[in-house]
């Protein structure tokens, strides 16, 4: 499967009469999207607002970040499953918004956290304080359930990306990136001496707030299946989780699946990056036992020579990290994994719940549990009225001269599983 | 500004006295004076910080004086008061390292000075003293001392001037178990790929998380035969004779005993007791059976659900035992089983 | 799969109690976790993960475990204890102590928010139980 990817750099977000993206702007009339969020009844209203990197703005509570797209050739449609139908996307051509985001935000349970800093130490560790952010914050109707709630802002945040992404058809991109995955036999043949490697990604699927959807499918429901990597791209796979942001992924993270990216980086040339394997993280314990055997064996008849495997969350996902790790490696199947570590506030307790001598190539993305003091920033965006209450704050957090002591639990993708930003821990 | 104050420890060998022939001299304060890799640490120093006194100490001697060499030198290093307190670098010197380890822990634990010192990662002293103070990795001889003088010079003034220290890899300091954040120039998945091309070429590669060492030991097959075997007691719940003969450590034990069973029924508070430091004695030494429950196993001998209890039972004390000890203790209280027969022990902790 | 619920959820308990065999803990999320382990001890099985969930332990004071009934006598069940269920149990128990305690929410909303989230995940369990 062949899939272009035209990259239009966003330079500007700007509210204005007409919605249109002109010379790198983006310029938006929030009564054009409103419609589009309200076609939902659940949704009694929503308002918009910009927040840009360096402004001492915080957004909180986080649900999603979405990098609008657009589908301009090819089968299918962005998101497929949700504003699309399940025709398989992947190859064609697509135009992403670089440089901007859409951001969900607001509360759906009263613990809900993640946090986005504009500036400050804690924008450092988000990457999305690195991106011009058009934020959306929905307002339920009255006695709308917490499921239905979650359901409601989750499907709004596709729409409205999708919108936004609809402005970009028909533009020029800045620089256009070329992906391309080979049938199984058509790669052996072209690539005889290259070492075949797989990209194995666990999915948070355990219930409300908790869940991934793959193709409008909550993920629990599935069996460990192979994808090309370039559905990833077209959002096939998309975020329904936020809790303990720090180490969720959010649908751009997957849209920009950085294993995926680097794994490409080095395709036909050092390795044969065959295909993507999904597979879910249960609560169940036998569904655990049963998606990690069907990790093994799918790499087994994929005559994988190694694989990354990434994690999303912290806990019971461990466990399948380790069963996977070890039935993966009893394979024969060389494997690194990518995770993040809980290691307590003082760095001294074990980092992970589970653990096994197979998994001794290993990538972190720090620990979640180290304590960071948030300035008190000139607005927020949301609201800090369940601050206190969020994975990772404690009694504590807002703190008399209004900064936050808060772990870096509660800043959305601080630690991300994909090795999506910087962070590390020794 | 003044310069930062710096008192520098070496060993015999460095300071030109001489080798082996001359361990064991005792140690020596050269107040105002600096010697031998002193020198390039001043340089090093520039005008931020200097050597205000060298203290040198045959590796011998010091190994064979610990406690009294160290209460000599931690008097000296009081009364200078330095900013910091460096020792080494040793190498791979074992004796040497360990000196360092020891004179830079004690300095910067009974002192609250700060204390480093520099050495080879298979250093003896590297695994006895890297959580307790921080050690600059060097290479494993003398040859690497321009390089150590380095690096040991640029963590000194960061660590003088109380900026933050990083992750033990950023600084150039051994890890010392405790899990620190930072920022990697390369984004995790590039690293993840790096890792794998490596893997798949059978290059060595370093995970940036150990897995904890578990030592894990599959059980034996279960006894078939309880009615008719040797059971016996094992227990690092530190239940001794009553009085402790064999003085096992309430924690950090290095060593286990071996105690007699013949004739005891009930193990009452007269004739037992704990030895364990580390949980409250109360109710064990009121009724020692709770933590080595031999009352019970002669009602099973009794009723002949197993065969017998062994006549000597051993013990020692978990406490922050070091793990090698603990290993040994295992191995030679294992082979004397074997050899008395018995076919299945029962282990209790605390 | 015939299990019972191990719950200090007096949600999960209200809407499943109908239907269901609860054993209702009354105490916190540890505590619940300690008489699972004495229940994995007399040789009940544990069905779920008992970290469940990424609201951690010291967040939410509800959790609800799906356990497998124990053998009717003492003796036969602790001749059948399920090393793995032991191992989970265990190291839930750790990883409840490592976090550190945080004030106790008393906040009626939120608590009611961590009761739906709970049962939620619990749910999501029961579903591949039933199938």
């Amino acid at each position: 499967m062949r899939l272009e990817i035209g990259k239009i750099n966003i330079t500007d977000i700007r509210f204005a009469e007409e919605s249109k993206i002109e010379s790198g702007v983006l310029y938006v009339n929030p009564e054009d999207l409103k419609p589009v969020v309200l076609e939902d009844d659940k949704i009694k209203d929503v308002c918009f607002d910009i927040a840009k990197p360096g402004e001492s703005v915080r957004i909180t509570p986080v649900k999603d970040v979405i990098e609008p797209r657009v589908k301009v050739e090819g089968k299918g449609g962005v998101f497929p499953g949700w504003v699309s139908k399940v025709d398989t996307v992947g190859s064609g051509k697509t135009l992403a918004l670089k440089g901007m985001a859409l951001v969900t935000a607001g509360k759906i349970v009263g613990f809900q956290e993640g946090v986005i800093d504009m500036t400050g130490p804690g924008a450092a560790y988000t990457p999305f304080s690195k991106t011009l952010n058009l934020v959306m914050v929905c307002e339920p109707v009255e006695g709308l359930k917490q499921h239905d709630y979650e359901a409601a802002v989750r499907k709004a945040g596709f729409r409205v990306a999708a919108k936004i992404g609809e402005l970009a058809r028909g533009i020029e991109p800045d620089d256009t990136c070329v992906y391309e995955t080979l049938g199984i036999k058509e790669g052996m043949e072209k690539y005889p001496d290259l070492p075949r490697v797989g990209y194995v990604s666990m999915l948070q699927t355990q219930g409300l707030l908790h869940d991934t959807y793959v193709y409008g499918v909550d993920a629990k429901k599935i069996i460990p299946t192979i994808i090309s990597p370039t559905e990833t791209m077209d959002g096939a796979i998309v975020s329904g989780n936020c809790v303990s942001a720090c180490d969720k992924n959010p649908t751009y993270i997957h849209q920009n699946n950085p294993v995926i990216e680097d794994l490409f980086a080095q395709h036909g040339k050092t390795i044969n990056f065959v295909c993507q394997i999904i597979t879910n993280e249960n609560v169940y314990l036998a569904d655990k036992e049963r998606s990690s055997n069907m990790t093994a064996k799918l790499c087994r008849m994929l005559d994988l020579d190694g694989i990354i495997l990434t994690q999303e969350g912290f806990g019971n996902p461990d466990t399948d990290l380790i069963m996977n790790c070890k039935k993966i490696e009893a394979e024969g199947v060389k494997t690194v994994i990518v995770t993040d570590e809980y290691a307590g506030r003082d760095g001294k307790s074990q980092s992970l719940a589970d653990a096994d001598v197979a998994a001794d190539a290993v990538v972190t993305g720090g620990n979640a549990n180290e304590v960071i003091i948030l300035p008190k920033l000139d607005k927020v965006i949301g609201t800090l009225d369940y601050i206190n209450k969020i994975a990772g704050a404690s009694d504590k957090t807002l703190r008399e001269d209004g900064t936050l002591e808060v772990e870096l639990q509660v800043i959305t993708a601080a630690t991300n599983e994909m090795g999506f930003g910087t962070l590390s821990a020794r | 500004m003044a310069k930062y104050k710096v008192v520098h420890y070496i060993n015999q060998f460095f300071a030109g006295i001489g080798g082996e022939e001359k361990a064991d001299i005792p140690a020596e304060l050269h107040k105002g004076e600096v010697i031998g890799p002193g020198m390039a640490f001043n340089t090093g120093f520039g005008d931020e910080a200097e050597i205000i006194a060298t203290i040198v100490c045959g590796d011998s001697y010091f190994n064979e004086n610990i406690e009294a060499v160290k209460a000599e030198i931690l008097g000296w290093v009081k009364d200078l008061a330095p900013d910091l307190f460096i020792a080494g670098p040793a190498f791979n010197a074992g004796r040497y390292g360990v000196a360092c380890g020891t004179i830079a822990a004690a300095v910067a634990e009974e002192l609250g000075i700060k204390a480093m010192t520099g050495m080879y990662v298979e250093n003896p002293g590297a695994d006895m003293y890297k959580d307790k103070v921080y050690i600059i990795e060097t290479k494993d001889s003398a040859a690497g001392m321009r390089a150590a003088v380095k690096s040991m010079t640029a963590f000194a003034l960061k660590y003088l001037k109380g900026e933050k220290i990083g992750a033990s890899c950023e600084d150039g300091y051994m890890n010392q178990g405790v899990r620190v954040n930072f920022f990697e120039k390369e984004r995790g998945s590039k690293r993840a790929v790096d890792m794998l091309l490596k893997k798949l070429a059978d290059k060595p590669f370093t995970t940036e998380y150990p897995m904890p060492d578990f030592d894990r030991v599959e059980p034996n097959p279960a006894v078939k035969d309880m009615a008719h075997a040797t059971i016996a007691l094992v227990t690092s719940g530190g239940i001794v004779v009553k009085g402790n003969p064999d003085h096992i450590e309430s924690s950090s034990a290095s060593r286990f005993g071996e105690y007699s069973l013949a004739g005891v029924y009930d193990l009452d508070e007269n004739t037992f007791e704990t030895a364990h430091g580390g949980y409250d004695p109360v109710y064990a030494n009121a009724d020692a059976d709770r933590v080595l429950p031999v009352d019970v196993l002669r009602d099973l001998e009794k009723e002949g659900v197993i065969g017998k209890l062994h006549e000597k039972y051993y013990a020692t004390v978990g406490n922050g035992t070091s793990v090698a000890n603990a290993k040994g203790f295992g191995a030679e209280i294992g082979k004397r089983l074997v050899a008395d027969g018995v076919d299945a022990v029962i282990l209790t902790s605390t | 799969m015939k299990y019972f619920i191990l719950t200090n959820n007096s949600l999960a308990a209200e809407e499943l109690g109908k239907t269901h065999e609860i054993r209702f803990v009354e105490g916190g999320l540890r505590d619940v976790f300690v008489e699972a382990r004495d229940l994995i001890h007399q040789g009940a099985v544990l069905l779920n993960h008992p970290l469940y969930g990424s609201v951690k332990p010291n967040e939410t004071p509800f959790r609800s475990l799906l356990l497998h009934r124990a053998k009717s006598s003492t003796e036969e069940a602790c001749a059948s204890v399920d090393p793995e269920s032991v191992r989970l149990i265990g190291n839930a128990v750790s990883v409840c102590d490592k976090f550190i305690a945080k004030k106790e929410t008393t906040d009626p909303r939120i608590l009611q928010d961590f009761q739906v989230v709970d049962l939620s995940l619990l749910k999501s369990a029961m579903e591949s139980a039933d199938r």
